[in-house]
């Protein structure tokens, strides 16, 4: 091997990686030749004084911390989904894609509440049907905005009237569920933007569906159509995705 | 009702374990903290999630590089990558220039290893003004101590490629650190005046010993 040999496999032979065969023919010449020495050194100088330069920091403790509690997080969204599926989800099995998602800002839970405290009021209906149409209808002459309903599709589920409302600084649409003892009320408004934030979330036939449960009540939330669907039910959240069948969205 | 600890809770001890060094590293990348850590948090979560795509037996501190690299590549790279293009072709130049300089130089007095009296954060600033492609190389093999091999899995390029970037992400850095090194009176320029009798002085030496 010659000098200019060895100058195209320095790299290798410094790094380790050249097979024993080649190895060794560089060696031998390295021995033999102290300008070709002389370059392997410093080659190997500047790639040690490089590497002991560069600090190897620690990950700082607040980060550690952080990631156990993400996956404590996920854990615990594991094994809660788990039960809620096995709790008997008629529509378990139809279900495209679940993505447990824990969203940390509050800015909806004002809507929640006064969705809450509206339905708790029970007060009287302003228009008397069980016709989803007739119901879109009277909200068309009322409201700024198309109220489409979704349709339940389980048959137990029936419409009740409905009512002119407010969340927040929000317009709404009030309407009455009820199947069997229960009774649900349905607020629609409209916000293109709008997102359930602070609440639990998970995907729903690719549907993101949220829900909160507060004094008693919980609350399902969704999105569809450029409008804010928050159904307000007493069943805990498990049975209230039961209602909310398939074709609901 | 605690389960007992089973094969999860073991991988999850062993990517909290490599925790350190996925964060060093991508303070390298990132070059500030905040993203650091983010990039390190989403890595190990990933890894936890999927862990059922690592093969048991395999470098498992190589699957998690992998795993960074790409995230990285997909959140923080692709949208800054033209930023990064143009600023690395206008300083492709001076370390060109720089490169013949030191070459000069330490033809004169191969004694004089200058990188040897740099401080960290020379050497850190260095390394992370490198364009990210030469950059990551050089901490893959260099600072990571990943073989070529490893390191050509972890970016999904070919093993020459990861030969090729290292040699030249290597002669950026060294030019980098001798201009630095010049600008700070480290070392002196190969030509100022008084450089010229000593270079017939040590050519004559040289030639008289061999």
């Amino acid at each position: 091997m010659d000098c200019r040999e060895v100058e195209q496999f320095l790299q290798f032979y410094l790094d380790g990686e050249l097979d024993e065969q080649d190895g060794r023919m560089v060696e031998e010449h390295l021995k033999g030749c102290a300008p070709c020495r002389a370059r392997a050194d410093y080659e190997r100088r500047f790639v040690q004084a490089v590497k002991a330069r560069v600090p190897r920091e620690k990950a700082p403790e607040g980060l550690k911390q952080r990631l156990r509690q993400s996956l404590a997080a996920e854990d615990a969204s594991r094994r809660l989904w788990r039960r809620l599926l096995l709790g008997g989800l008629p529509a378990a099995a139809a279900l495209a894609a679940v993505i447990f998602t824990f969203t940390m800002t509050s800015g909806f839970a004002p809507l929640v509440e006064e969705a809450v405290r509206q339905h708790s009021r029970d007060q009287a209906v302003e228009i008397n049907s069980s016709d989803y149409s007739t119901v879109e209808d009277w909200f068309r002459k009322r409201l700024a905005f198309h109220v489409a309903l979704p349709r339940f599709s389980s048959p137990r589920v029936s419409l009740n009237g409905a009512r002119l409302s407010r969340l927040a600084s929000y317009q709404a649409a009030q309407v009455r569920f009820t199947s069997g003892n229960e009774r649900y009320s349905l607020f629609v408004i409209d916000d293109p933007r709008l997102e359930p934030s602070g609440l639990k979330c998970r995907w729903l036939q690719e549907r993101k569906v949220c829900f909160d449960e507060r004094s008693g009540y919980t609350v399902v939330v969704w999105r569809a159509r450029g409008l804010v669907y928050s159904l307000v039910g007493e069943s805990p959240a498990q049975k209230l995705i039961e209602t909310i069948s398939l074709d609901s969205f | 009702m605690r389960l007992k600890a089973g094969k999860k809770d073991d991988f999850a001890e062993q990517v909290f374990g490599q925790l350190d060094s996925l964060y060093a590293t991508a303070l390298r990348i990132t070059r500030n903290q905040a993203d650091a850590e983010d990039l390190a948090h989403d890595t190990c979560l990933r890894a936890i999630r999927f862990q059922e795509h690592f093969q048991r037996g395999t470098n498992l501190r190589a699957w998690l590089f992998r795993l960074m690299i790409n995230l990285f590549v997909h959140r923080y790279w692709r949208q800054k990558r033209y930023e990064q293009l143009t600023r690395s072709w206008e300083k492709e130049d001076l370390r060109e220039r720089n490169y013949a300089n030191e070459k000069l130089a330490s033809a004169e007095r191969p004694e004089e290893f200058f990188f040897e009296r740099l401080l960290a954060p020379e050497v850190v600033q260095a390394l992370e003004e490198l364009p990210v492609d030469f950059r990551l190389v050089v901490l893959l093999v260099d600072i990571n101590e990943f073989s070529y091999a490893q390191a050509a899995e972890i970016l999904d390029v070919p093993i020459g490629t990861v030969m090729s970037r290292l040699y030249r992400g290597r002669k950026m850095l060294r030019s980098a650190l001798y201009q630095y090194a010049l600008e700070n009176g480290y070392v002196r320029s190969a030509s100022q005046p008084g450089r010229v009798a000593d270079l017939e002085e040590y050519r004559r030496q040289r030639e008289s010993k061999s």
